[in-house]
């Protein structure tokens, strides 16, 4: 069974890291969008299982995005973890009370990204 | 090296040649006192540089972003950036 995930990031290196690790998981598909901006359409045609969402970009920052989605009826369900190199107990609660799933610290391992993905799924 | 291995590499040889050209820009925005642009160069840099293999790099300019977001004063913004291009300057001359 395929899970799509849709990796949210300004950093374009990152970005390809991050499909790349993601997809040492044989079962995730996954996409990629610059922006909160460029995310928003994504998410409401692709309808992923997960959303990674970078706390801090330009335009549109992660919790302004989280909004967004949370706003448009086809993406309000959709879960998203937060990315974000701030990852202090209070910026993480901050986050999650936002309706956030988790958050992953920045920098990830490359190649235990996936896993701990996983662990943010359904069953 | 696998696949992915070997990707991981191109992306590092990568990083290191932006990091190259980076390190120019910075030096010219502090000088400039330009903050916006020390903000992109230091924001591309703190998300990436540990990805690659370079913690102290991810660190010190993740310093400098929150200086910049701070609105710290302008000595403090060229030390940081100093702090940051020696860094740069070493690590990449290192590997």
């Amino acid at each position: 069974m395929t899970t799509r995930i849709l990796y949210v990031d300004d950093e374009p290196d990152i970005r390809e890291v991050a499909a790349m690790s993601l997809e040492l998981d044989p079962e995730f598909e996954v996409r990629t969008a610059a922006s909160g901006v460029e995310a928003l359409p994504l998410a409401s045609e692709w309808k992923p299982d997960l959303i990674l969402l970078d706390v801090m970009m330009p335009v549109m920052d992660g919790p302004t995005t989280f909004a967004r989605l949370r706003e448009q009826p086809d993406t309000a369900a959709i879960p998203v973890v937060f990315i974000t190199a701030r990852t202090q107990a209070q910026e993480v609660e901050g986050f999650k009370s936002l309706g956030a799933k988790g958050v992953i610290g920045k920098p990830f391992d490359p190649m235990s990204l996936a896993s701990t993905v996983r662990g943010y799924l359904p069953g | 090296m696998t696949g992915f291995e070997d990707k991981m590499a191109q992306l590092r040889e990568r990083f290191l040649a932006r990091a190259e050209s980076d390190r120019a820009k910075l030096v010219a925005a502090a000088t400039l006192d330009d903050r916006a642009e020390l903000r992109r160069l230091a924001h591309g840099l703190s998300g990436s540089a540990a990805v690659f293999g370079f913690p102290d790099i991810g660190l010190d300019a993740q310093a400098l972003e929150e200086a910049v977001d701070s609105d710290a004063d302008e000595g403090e913004l060229r030390r940081l950036c100093a702090l940051l291009t020696d860094r740069l300057a070493r690590e990449t001359q290192r590997t």
